[in-house]
């Protein structure tokens, strides 16, 4: 029941918020009388003016140059992080392959006769169809040189030449080390 | 001032190091003291405070420049030391217990050395009182004079949260105070409102 006498009053005290004339004059009033409220009222006060004068602490010099260290050594840390992923992925990559590779001449090794009568076939019928290609390609070609005179080859060539110059000028172009700031 | 560090900003955002070193310098005071106050010891409030303004760094991109650089900062700060007073905590260590390293003194002559010593002294026992977010709460309050809406916005509290909490925090430091009836101090700093804060 005592604690409900201090309530208004004892949040008041807390809030520090500005209180109406009638409220304040309530305060006045309650303080008066009561030993509590006083003690917490000079308590609060008390607090509010330790914490007040208490400095801003200030760090060590140099603070922004350790900074900096540090920023530069996280980096360093993360592209050697970075380049042991690529190792660790390429080696894998690589050890995965080589897994897939033994698979696949595992069978070789056991009866590599019929399969190097496979590639034999596989390879005379890649020369045929390549030999008969090439003379079709030559038919056509021999009939496009009849059909176009000989200066409007010379331009062709000349174009050619100038796409092939503004191709390797491109390249140089985008292959040049950027300026990235730090 | 403001300019410059809306330039150093910018400029940062875009990936320059060194625009940000310069707001580095800048906020290194207030991001060290709430880190300092937070954790009550110089070395882990100098890597909290590099901690800090790292991760700033790295999440610039994400930083919204409607929203107030230092409030931004304080609440990388204050979430920062707020996990790392836990972390230290789940060694079930108490705060008090704890041997911190003091700050060197500045001041020459053994009476103001003593003098800040218990002044040190005093205000780690009233902030030693609080739970973490509490504490942050409080040290926003009294030494960066955020308004209950900018500590609402750093600590991701409701606004009838903040005013709870720093309801709970006054009554706590309060009866610390009663119960060890220190002597009485001068006021050194105006109080809430009335001036910009010192700390920036």
């Amino acid at each position: 029941m005592a604690k409900l006498n201090h309530l208004p009053f004892e949040d008041w005290l807390i809030s520090g918020e500005t209180l109406s004339p009638d409220e304040a004059e309530q305060l006045h009033e309650h303080l008066q009388n009561c030993q509590a409220c006083t003690l917490l009222s000079v308590a609060l006060r008390e607090v509010d003016r330790e914490l007040y004068a208490a400095p801003v602490i200030t760090p060590a010099p140099g603070f922004a140059n350790r900074w900096m260290r540090r920023l530069e050594a996280e980096r360093r840390q993360l592209h050697r992080r970075q380049t042991f992923l690529v190792m660790f992925l390429s080696i894998g990559g690589a050890m995965s392959l080589l897994a897939l590779l033994s698979l696949a001449v595992f069978p070789v090794l056991r009866s590599p006769l019929p399969i190097f009568l496979a590639f034999l076939y596989e390879l005379t019928s890649s020369f045929t169809v390549a030999s008969v290609l090439s003379k079709a390609l030559a038919t056509v070609l021999k009939a496009i040189f009849e059909m176009i005179p000989a200066t409007q080859w010379a331009a062709i060539w000349v174009a050619f030449a100038g796409l092939c110059a503004l191709w390797i000028v491109a390249m140089h172009r985008l292959l040049l080390p950027r300026r990235i700031p730090v | 001032m403001q300019d410059n560090e809306s330039v150093w900003l910018a400029r940062a955002q875009e990936g320059n190091a060194e625009a940000f070193s310069r707001l580095v310098e800048t906020y290194q005071r207030p991001v060290y003291n709430l880190c300092y106050r937070m954790l009550n010891d110089a070395g882990d409030a100098e890597d909290a405070a590099q901690e800090t303004f790292l991760r700033a760094y790295k999440s610039l991109k994400d930083y919204d420049r409607s929203r107030p650089f230092p409030t931004w900062l304080l609440s990388i700060a204050a979430h920062y030391c707020i996990d790392q007073a836990r972390k230290r905590r789940m060694t079930i260590v108490s705060m008090d217990d704890l041997p911190y390293q003091e700050l060197p003194d500045n001041n020459p002559g053994p009476e103001s050395a003593m003098s800040r010593k218990e002044e040190q002294g005093r205000v780690r026992a009233l902030l030693g009182t609080l739970t973490d977010t509490d504490r942050a709460a409080v040290i926003m309050y009294y030494w960066y004079e955020f308004s209950y809406e900018e500590i609402g916005e750093a600590l991701s509290l409701s606004l009838s949260a903040v005013k709870s909490r720093l309801h709970r925090a006054r009554l706590s430091m309060a009866h610390e105070w009663m119960d060890h009836q220190p002597q009485t101090g001068s006021a050194e700093r105006t109080p809430h409102g009335e001036a910009q804060s010192p700390a920036f």
